[in-house]
């Protein structure tokens, strides 16, 4: 077995073997951290990619990718400085020789241990934006060159080489980050080159995974829920399951892995109420059956809020929007009512064991209603929705959420004169939005916001997010990247806003939310900024999130119970 | 609701113990799949930790690592 460790240093992964139930043996060292490992056929070689110190971190952190030393004093940035790289590394020898192409990012690598290596790559734009702008490429290991074999429309994650080596899958989709595709599984055959999308019905799948050289075993979105099944070359489907929970690792991805001919599929299960664990696929059934109890101890005797999916109709074009609504358990409203939005755009909440950015148990706990809206530019209800905010971020997705909103109040759920926003990321766009677009919340908590897409764009590493949703350029005063800033709009702001930032967040960094804050203390509306150091898009540290849940139930608690 | 139906709420402690298995990798043979395990926030430093574990056919998962580190990815 290899894996991935970062037992010398803090943050720097390299790569181990051990044959199970012996000791770890460290199988080479980078300057880099190494972000995924592939085998030879052989078991003498490993193909490691690494990314160089510096480089945008892929996990939910957006924190600088670290190295084995120190941060460099000082840091000089260049464009095309840190890159993505792949290394072949022989374990007898410890020989390491650099196999990827020269001034590429390599973003993912599938590899049949032998000849033939396929990729995601891009050579421009560098840094973290050139994810947005990847194609998939054949790689010579030898020759270190590269081959491009489809250059999508969209954004591409998720490559995946048959057994056989003749196909290559690729789930290919509008995407505001990387981690969040939902979309299409095209094909690329690489015995005649072309490229081809056998099921055009489905476009919300997170991961297609091989079941053998004729067919694949998908996961995807299913609106609030998710579903998977079996899909064939010829274009054949069948749909084995869907249901009320969240099937895959991260709650982004739907997900399962297959053996061989898909006999054993297994998936990490979680649901309203049910932590996430270990499941096995029951083919005769055709229902997961959990397997593991790691988390036991966190619900034994534990009594959870009620969820359930509820729709409303967009007062633009009469689209039927659906969200999660949390409330307290067994109780009836009008309630307190948190708007929690959600991030991305290309997102959704789900059935997901512990609503994250604003907890929306534990607020539900304390007696509020939480709406969990999913509008315009969520996944899990194809291509045209998820693309649907393009062009209209804070326009048609804030409609359909404050029709959400109308929605709870007209069902006698939430309290008119209680509402409250809160999100992260495009959620802290939309709680920095909102509050200058309307006063009828009586507070508002943003983390990890996107106040000014100007300084957004210059500052960011995902500056291509910006490109892809706005109309206009940066640096055009009459475009969108003024006018869909919240801090064009903070002037009208008189809504308490509390704004939660990293320091150390690449993704959306701590100026956005100095600005946002700026702006409405000039308005006169009470504010306060918290910066976490040593955080990034996701505050990590036990102490950082705690405090961030407990600061945000504190700050609703006040401005619409009148407590504290 | 009464009182036999409270039980106990979830804490924030509490739901940020949970962990989650993921990247599930079969065995050449199939026959055993390891993954990690992973925290969801770090008690110590800035890097959430994580374990590899293994099961082989029906039996319990076994953790093949363990440590305040991030082990992950299994091949």
């Amino acid at each position: 077995m290899a894996f991935l460790s970062d037992r010398v240093t803090p943050g720097h992964q390299l790569p181990y073997t051990m044959v199970p139930g012996g000791e770890p043996l460290l199988a080479g060292t980078f300057a880099g951290s190494a972000e995924s490992v592939a085998w030879s056929r052989d078991g003498e070689r490993l193909l490691v990619l690494v990314a160089d110190p510096g480089c945008y971190g892929l996990d939910w952190s957006a924190r600088a990718v670290g190295g084995a030393g120190p941060a460099p004093d000082p840091a000089i940035l260049r464009p095309g400085s840190a890159r993505r790289r792949l290394f072949m590394l022989d374990l007898a020898s410890g020989d390491i020789a650099e196999v990827g192409p020269p001034d590429t990012d390599v973003w993912e690598v599938d590899w049949d241990g032998d000849a033939t290596a396929v990729a995601i790559a891009s050579v421009s734009p560098t840094g973290g934006s050139g994810w947005y702008r990847a194609n998939v490429v054949q790689l010579d290991l030898e020759s270190r060159t590269a081959h491009t074999l489809y250059e999508p429309r969209w954004q591409i994650e998720w490559v995946s080489l048959s057994p056989d080596g003749h196909h290559v899958a690729v789930t290919e989709g509008y995407a505001s980050d990387h981690g969040l595709l939902n979309g299409s599984v095209m094909m690329v055959n690489l015995v005649d080159g072309t490229t081809t999308d056998p099921w055009p019905d489905l476009e919300t799948v997170g991961i297609a995974a091989w079941c053998d050289e004729g067919s694949l075993w998908y996961a995807r979105c299913d609106g609030t829920g998710t579903a998977c099944g079996r899909m064939w070359l010829d274009g054949r489907r069948e749909e084995r399951w869907r249901g009320a929970a969240f099937i895959g690792d991260e709650v982004t991805t739907p997900l399962c892995s297959v053996n061989d001919g898909a006999d054993v599929v297994w998936t990490t299960h979680q649901a309203h109420g049910q932590p996430p664990e270990l499941a096995r696929f029951d083919h005769a059934i055709g229902e997961w059956s959990r397997f593991t109890s790691f988390n036991d101890a966190v619900v034994a005797g534990t009594v959870f809020p009620d969820a359930r999916t509820i729709r409303w109709n967009s007062p633009d074009d009469g689209m039927e929007i659906e969200g999660v609504l949390i409330t307290p358990r067994g109780a009836d409203g009008p309630f307190p009512m948190i708007v929690c939005v959600h991030g991305g755009p290309t997102w959704n909440w789900g059935a997901f064991f512990s609503d994250s950015e604003p907890n929306a148990v534990l607020l539900a706990l304390a007696g509020y209603a939480c709406l969990l809206p999913n509008p315009r530019g969520s996944i899990g209800r194809g291509h045209a929705f998820a693309q649907g905010v393009i062009g209209d971020g804070g326009g048609i997705d804030y409609r359909d959420i404050m029709a959400g909103v109308d929605h709870c109040i007209a069902k006698g759920i939430a309290d008119p004169e209680r509402l409250g926003i809160s999100g992260l990321s495009y959620g802290g766009y939309m709680a920095g939005w909102a509050v200058g677009q309307t006063d009828r919340f009586g507070a508002s908590v943003a983390m990890s916001v996107v106040s000014n897409y100007v300084s957004f764009h210059l500052t960011s590493e995902v500056w291509w997010y910006d490109h892809a949703i706005l109309e206009g350029e940066w640096n055009d005063p009459n475009s969108q990247y003024v006018d869909r800033s919240p801090v064009t709009h903070a002037h009208r702001c008189t809504t308490p806003t509390l704004i939660i930032q990293g320091a150390e967040d690449r993704c959306t960094p701590l100026g956005q939310g100095q600005e946002l804050h700026q702006a409405i203390a000039e308005a006169g509306a009470e504010t306060e900024l918290v910066v976490y150091p040593r955080e990034g898009h996701v505050p990590l540290e036990r102490a950082h999130a705690l405090d961030a849940i407990h600061r945000t139930q504190a700050r609703f608690d006040r401005h619409l119970c009148g407590q504290g | 609701m009464n009182d036999n139906d409270r039980g106990h709420a979830p804490t924030a402690e509490r739901l940020l113990s949970v962990r989650t298995p993921a990247e599930i990798a079969f065995s050449p043979d199939g026959s055993r799949v390891v993954f990690a395990l992973h925290a969801t926030v770090a008690d110590v430093g800035s890097f959430v930790p994580s374990d590899v574990y293994m099961i082989e056919g029906d039996g319990a998962p076994v953790p093949l690592t363990s440590g305040a580190w991030s082990d992950r990815t299994p091949v």
